[in-house]
C-alpha cells in the first residue's frame, strides 16, 4: 500500500514552536523558582492542556487557565518579593501551605465551574433568539405574501427549483467532462 | 370578387375603357385586402373602401348612424351610458370603418387588437384606437360615460401588477381618470410602461428575499438540530472570554494590592 504523504508543518509554526522553547530555556535559566511554582500551581491547567482538552483552539485549556494563572500570581510576586531566583525556601514554603494550593487550585475549579455553567445559558439563548428569529422570518414572510401576492412564493420556489437544475446540469457535465477525460 | 369574374368581365370587353380603369384598379385591390384576416383588413375593410357613405354596420354603433369618424365617439358615449353589458369596445365591423375613415393609425393599434398572447392587449389598444380619434378630433370633447366604461373594461388589467397597494392605487386613479372622459388619461395611468417595470422588478427582489428567508428558516432549522454541539462549542469560545476578562480584573487587582501595601 501506497503511504499517504505526510503533510509538511508551515513555516510559520515551526519558527514560533522554535521561539516558544528558546523563550521557556530563558525564563526556565532566570526564574527557576517562579518556574517550579507555576507549573505545581497550574498542574489542573496541564492536565487539562494535555489530558483533557481535545479541542483545536484549546478552549477548556484557556478557561482553567487564566483563572488559574490569576490564583498562582500573588504567590508569584511573593516569591519574587521575598525570596530570590535561586531562592527554593521560599518556594517550598508557599508549596507545602495547604491554605496556598487551595487558593491555587480553586481558582482553577472556578474555571471548570464556568466551563460547566455556560453552555447550558448558552443553549438556552440560543433556543430563545432562534425562536425570535423565526417569528421574525415568517412574519416578514407573511408581509411580502400580502404585499405581493402568492406569487412570490411560487417565483421563489421556482427559482430554487432552478438552481436545483443548475446545480444537476453541473454535475451532469463534470462527470460527462471525466468520461472524455477517461 | 373573389372567383375573378370581374378580371374575367375586363378581359372579355372588345376595348378598353378608361372611364372604368379606376374601378378595376379599386376592385383589384379590394380582392387582395379580402383574403387578409386582420383587424380592420377582410371583406368589412372591402365594404367601407367601396362604399365611402355607409353608415358603420358594427351591432355596436348601428342603430347610432355613424357615418364618419366625428360622429363614432358620440354614438359609443351613449353606447356606453345605455348599455353596461359590453364586452368589447371594437369589433371587426368597427375597426374597418376606423381603418377606412381614420388617417390617423400608425398600424400597431389595429395590429394589437387581435393579440392572443397578452389578454389586456386588445382591449388596450381598443382604447388606444379610440383616444387617438378622440385627440385628433377638431374639437376634443370629454366623453364621460365611454371613459367610465373603458375604466371598467380595463379594471383587469391591473393584475399585470404584482403589488397590492400599487393595484389599488392605480384602480382608484383609473376611475378618476375615466371619470374625466378623457381616454388619453385613462392611458397614462393604465398603460405606463415605467410603472409596471418597477413593479416587475421589485416584484422580483421580493422574490428574492422570500427565497433568502426561506434559506434563512432552513439553516435555523438544521442549526435547531445542532443545538447541543453549537452550544457547546459556543459555550466553551464564550466561558474562555469570561474567564479572561475575569483573570484581567484579578490580575489588576492583585496588582494594584500588591503596589499599594508594598509601598
Amino acid at each position: 500500500m501506497a503511504k499517504k504523504p505526510q503533510k509538511a508543518a508551515p513555516k510559520g509554526n515551526q519558527k514560533g514552536y522554535v521561539l516558544a522553547w528558546v523563550i521557556a530555556g530563558i525564563i526556565i535559566l532566570f526564574t527557576p523558582s517562579t518556574v517550579f511554582l507555576l507549573v505545581i500551581g497550574m498542574a489542573p491547567t496541564l492536565v487539562a492542556f494535555f489530558i483533557v482538552d481535545r479541542h483545536p483552539l484549546k478552549y477548556t485549556s484557556r478557561t482553567v487557565g487564566y483563572l488559574n494563572f490569576a490564583g498562582c500570581l500573588p504567590y508569584a510576586l511573593d516569591l519574587w518579593e521575598n525570596g530570590g531566583i535561586w531562592d527554593f525556601e521560599r518556594l517550598v514554603e508557599i508549596v507545602s501551605d495547604p491554605f496556598s494550593l487551595l487558593v491555587m487550585y480553586s481558582t482553577a475549579a472556578v474555571g471548570w465551574v464556568i466551563l460547566f455553567l455556560t453552555p447550558p445559558v448558552v443553549a438556552a439563548y440560543l433556543s430563545v433568539t432562534y425562536e425570535m428569529k423565526e417569528k421574525r422570518f415568517k412574519a416578514r414572510q407573511e408581509e411580502l405574501v400580502e404585499s405581493w401576492g402568492r406569487n412570490v412564493r411560487h417565483g421563489a420556489s421556482e427559482m430554487d427549483g432552478e438552481e436545483e437544475l443548475d446545480r444537476v446540469d453541473d454535475v451532469g457535465a463534470k462527470a460527462s467532462d471525466g468520461n472524455a477525460a477517461g | 370578387m373573389q372567383y375573378g369574374i370581374i378580371d374575367y368581365w375586363d378581359a372579355s370587353q372588345p376595348r378598353t375603357r378608361i372611364d372604368l380603369v379606376t374601378l378595376y384598379r379599386d376592385l383589384k385591390r379590394a380582392r387582395e385586402v379580402m383574403t387578409r384576416t386582420a383587424s380592420g383588413e377582410g371583406v368589412e375593410r372591402v365594404i367601407y373602401d367601396l362604399n365611402p357613405a355607409l353608415a358603420c354596420l358594427s351591432p355596436l354603433v348601428e342603430e347610432y348612424y355613424v357615418i364618419d369618424i366625428d360622429s363614432l365617439l358620440p354614438a359609443m358615449d351613449s353606447l356606453a351610458e345605455k348599455s353596461d353589458d359590453v364586452r368589447f369596445l371594437i369589433d371587426r365591423h368597427l375597426a374597418a370603418f376606423i381603418a377606412a375613415h381614420f388617417s390617423g393609425l400608425r398600424g400597431s393599434e389595429l395590429r394589437d387588437l387581435d393579440n392572443q398572447a397578452d389578454p389586456y392587449l386588445p382591449i388596450l389598444a381598443a382604447i388606444r384606437l379610440l383616444s387617438l380619434i378622440q385627440e385628433r378630433a377638431t374639437r376634443v370633447k370629454p366623453y364621460i360615460n365611454l371613459g367610465k366604461l373603458a375604466a371598467k373594461m380595463l379594471e383587469p388589467t391591473v393584475k399585470r401588477y404584482h403589488n397590492r397597494q400599487t393595484r389599488e392605487r392605480i384602480a382608484s386613479a383609473m376611475k378618476e381618470a375615466g371619470a374625466t372622459g378623457r381616454l388619453s388619461e385613462l392611458l397614462s395611468v393604465t398603460d405606463n410602461y415605467q410603472i409596471v417595470e418597477d413593479d416587475e422588478r421589485r416584484f422580483q427582489m421580493a422574490v428574492m428575499e422570500y427565497r433568502d428567508i426561506t434559506n434563512r428558516l432552513r439553516q435555523l432549522v438544521s442549526d435547531q438540530g445542532n443545538r447541543g454541539a453549537i452550544s457547546r462549542e459556543l459555550g466553551a469560545q464564550v466561558s474562555s472570554v469570561l474567564s479572561g476578562v475575569a483573570t484581567m480584573i484579578a490580575l489588576l487587582a492583585i496588582v494594584l494590592v500588591t503596589f499599594l501595601t508594598s509601598g
